[in-house]
């Protein structure tokens, strides 16, 4: 009770130095926990999604996921919106200014995680095969698991400045790119096709690999555009060709 | 509403009682000098001519002759404007630069407790009568060195007397200086006793010619000491070792002859037309410096 | 011995366990040790009472005009001790600015600039003078303004050209270091930013040394930077360094406001 009295007391005279400073840094970091709470939040639902194991996923569930993500797109344009206007303003420097420049980072990041995910929501329907993702969705879901587990430290590893976190996700990856080139593989191997039907599958998957890479390199040329706009224009236009598509 | 209303009259009314009270009594403060100042100008203009600044002082048959036939007394007062010239002069070559420089000592060595000394004795000079200091000079001059009166005598008593007045307004002229002007010097590797010489006098320079005009202006009319130590002379005397004559102490004998009234009068009028002058040049000096340093 | 202070090679300045107090163990400034990179600007910074005051005026002696300083440790100049020549020779090689501009109230223009020579008693032929003050009224970009005004005094210039003339006095001498203290605090922002300019211009021939209490200041147009901490010298590295990652506690504390 004491220390907490003291502790109020010692804050508020190293806040009072900085009044306008720290309330907009505090301002940024308050917005930054509700955003990646959100985005937690869009990665549980996603669990149960695959933890089902079921093709079908609800309206409702679908409604929740899309508002979700909604609401992902505003908040990665306001943050960005209000770091930027911190430092331009409060002129910070040393750890304030390193926080606020990796703040502005993982929100990009936690934006792409969320369209990531919305993704994968709208590939489960289009999957014709009941039994087959049936009998993967485990080892899916395991995947996702380790994934999400990943998101969860890395973000608290920043909010509480927790070094052991940040290093555990870091090394974590490998178990997870290991995955990644063994979950499919394996599953073509396992099932009984003739030999020529699996290396057709494998060529398949190879070349959908180089389509998506194609089409994400193009992705980040849409965002380098979007971020030239910003820099002649200072109007923040990203996410408004999703609403139109949305809209188509 | 109706209290407010009332307020405001009666402080109006204050407001123009206080001014018209504050008029008044800056009159009647300055009426003394402007009577005094007219006065000598009705009874002494007649006597300023040429001769008044040329011609030494009349004899008392000559004056007595001159007043009986109501024409003007002859002569001047030029062996006492000299006097005082000479006598002034000398003060001043002894005094300034020693006062000077005990003002610039004082402005170096403040707070320590041999210039709060050096100060208060300063002060206390500044109140000793001048007919005393008449009377060292007379014991230090007129029997010590020049074994009689003379006009070295008069220009130490007045030395004395200006001592207080330039040390003081030294100091203080020194002190309004900002120190950045002396750190300038400084950090141009320029010697403490330069900085004193060429930055710091000049800089102060009108500070220090208003001290010393307001000094000299305040010993021009001095006549008591100068009566014991120059005693007067009849005629221009430009020799420090003889005796002199001098304004003032001319006015005085002037007053002593009966004959003579006119020409106090118009020597009461130069010499308060001098002081005037010294005076209103000194301030003059003052306000147009007053926003460089 | 402090691990957070940078090595130089062939510093223009070295100081080596200086240590200054006023009276009996008042310490201003504790057992400080640095080098100082030639022709840059290097930027001394820390809380009011640091001591970074007193460091600057040591370089050129000029702390001992105050009353009961000890001076302890070495400090020198392109590796000669600033002890072994007089403070006449020393401060033509050191020049200095103060934070109010100061040009002498009785001197003209011209005379201000070449002050430095002619209250030394240096004497000079007209025409090396002209040559010393059009030169170095150039250098702080004054020239075209004044050339035609240079007899007179220099009481209308603005705070800004004022402080130009300054410099322009202190550069008359040539010198190796120019010793800023808070030039530009007593100017409005638009001269600041004129005189800062002018900074980073002159850093290509002479070195400067910069105390300010303004950081941004010290970000802007330092390319070293040293903070101080009651007397000590607490952290000394490159600006951009020292600004985005510094070492000490005391540092970051300092730069994120927590003091000051």
């Amino acid at each position: 009770m004491v220390e907490a009295i003291l502790k109020y007391f010692i804050t508020d005279k190293i806040i009072t130095m900085n009044i306008k400073k720290e309330s907009a840094i505090h301002d940024v970091i308050s917005h930054f926990e509700d955003y990646a709470n959100l985005i937690l939040n869009q990665l549980s639902i996603l669990e149960k999604v695959i933890g089902s194991g079921s093709l079908v996923i609800s309206e409702e569930i679908m409604k929740e996921m899309n508002l979700n993500e909604d609401k992902s797109d505003k908040f990665e344009i306001k943050l960005s919106e209000k770091i930027v206007n911190t430092i331009v303003l409060q002129k910070p420097v040393a750890s304030d200014l390193r926080k606020l420049m990796a703040c502005y980072q993982i929100v990009i990041n936690l934006e792409r995680i969320g369209d990531l995910v919305i993704n994968i929501v709208r590939f489960i329907p289009k999957i014709r095969e009941a039994e087959t993702y049936n009998r993967m969705s485990e080892v899916i879901y395991n995947m996702l698991l380790v994934s999400v587990n990943m998101v969860q430290k890395s973000i608290l590893s920043f909010i509480n400045g927790d070094k052991e976190f940040a290093i555990w996700t870091i090394q974590n990856d490998v178990v997870v790119d290991e995955m990644n080139h063994k979950l499919i593989k394996k599953a073509i191997a396992k099932s009984k096709l003739p030999d020529e039907t699996q290396q057709l599958l494998f060529s398949f998957i190879h070349i959908n690999s180089i389509i998506s890479n194609i089409e994400r390199i193009a992705d980040h040329a849409t965002n380098v555009a979007e971020a030239s706009i910003y820099a002649m224009d200072g109007t923040d236009i990203r996410h408004q060709h999703h609403i139109n598509d949305e809209n188509q | 509403m109706i209290d407010a209303n009332d307020n405001s009259k009666w402080r109006e009314f204050k407001n123009k009682l206080f001014f018209r009270v504050v008029i008044l009594l800056s009159g009647i403060t300055i009426s003394p000098i402007v009577l005094i100042v007219f006065h000598l100008l009705v009874k002494g203009y007649k006597q300023i001519n040429f001769d008044f600044f040329t011609k030494v002082a009349p004899d008392t048959l000559q004056a007595m002759t001159a007043v009986r036939n109501g024409e003007l007394i002859p002569g001047g007062i030029a062996n006492g404007i000299s006097g005082t010239l000479l006598m002034v002069l000398t003060a001043s070559v002894m005094a300034i630069p020693v006062s000077v420089a005990i003002g610039i000592f004082l402005y170096e060595n403040q707070g320590k407790r041999y210039t709060n000394l050096i100060r208060n004795l300063t002060d206390i000079l500044q109140g000793v009568p001048s007919i005393v200091l008449g009377l060292i000079a007379y014991i230090w001059i007129v029997k010590g060195v020049t074994h009689g009166f003379s006009a070295l005598a008069g220009s130490i008593a007045l030395a004395i007397m200006m001592l207080p007045l330039i040390i003081r307004s030294t100091e203080e002229t020194m002190k309004m200086i900002p120190v950045s002007i002396k750190e300038a010097g400084a950090a141009l590797g320029v010697p403490y006793h330069k900085i004193i010489l060429k930055v710091m006098i000049p800089t102060g320079a009108s500070g220090l010619t208003t001290g010393i005009l307001l000094s000299i202006s305040r010993v021009i009319g001095e006549t008591a000491p100068l009566m014991l130590t120059t005693l007067g002379s009849t005629a221009i005397n430009l020799d420090i070792t003889k005796p002199t004559s001098a304004v003032p102490l001319q006015i005085w004998e002037f007053y002593n002859n009966p004959n003579m009234i006119d020409l106090v009068w118009s020597s009461s009028l130069f010499l308060m037309g001098l002081v005037l002058t010294l005076n209103i040049i000194a301030k003059r000096i003052s306000m147009k410096y007053s926003g460089n340093s | 011995m402090n691990d957070n202070i940078l090595q130089i090679q062939n510093p223009v300045l070295s100081v080596n366990r200086l240590s200054i107090a006023y009276g009996k163990d008042k310490y201003a400034v504790k057992d400080v040790t640095a080098d100082v990179k030639r022709n840059t600007i290097t930027a001394i910074m820390g809380p009011s009472g640091c001591g970074k005051s007193t460091l600057l005026r040591a370089v050129n002696r000029m702390h001992e005009l105050y009353p009961n300083i000890k001076t302890e440790g070495e400090i020198s100049l392109n590796g000669e001790s600033i002890y072994g020549i007089s403070t006449s020779k020393l401060r033509r090689k050191i020049g200095m600015v103060f934070q109010r501009p100061n040009p002498f109230p009785t001197l003209s223009i011209y005379e201000n600039v070449i002050a430095g020579y002619e209250l030394n008693g240096n004497k000079l032929k007209r025409s090396q003078k002209d040559e010393i003050v059009e030169s170095s009224l150039n250098d702080v970009g004054l020239f075209g303004e004044v050339k035609d005004v240079l007899n007179k005094k220099g009481n209308f210039l603005s705070g800004g050209q004022q402080q130009r003339l300054c410099i322009a006095r202190a550069l008359a001498f040539k010198p190796e270091v120019i010793l800023m203290d808070e030039p530009t605090s007593a100017l409005d922002p638009l001269s600041t930013a004129k005189i800062e300019d002018l900074l980073v211009e002159l850093k290509v021939n002479y070195s400067i040394i910069l105390v300010t209490h303004n950081m941004s200041q010290a970000a802007r147009i330092s390319d070293y930077a040293m903070f101080m901490y009651l007397g000590e010298l607490v952290e000394y590295d490159k600006t951009k360094k020292m600004f985005t990652n510094p070492r000490d506690s005391r540092t970051e504390g300092y730069l994120t406001g927590k003091f000051g």
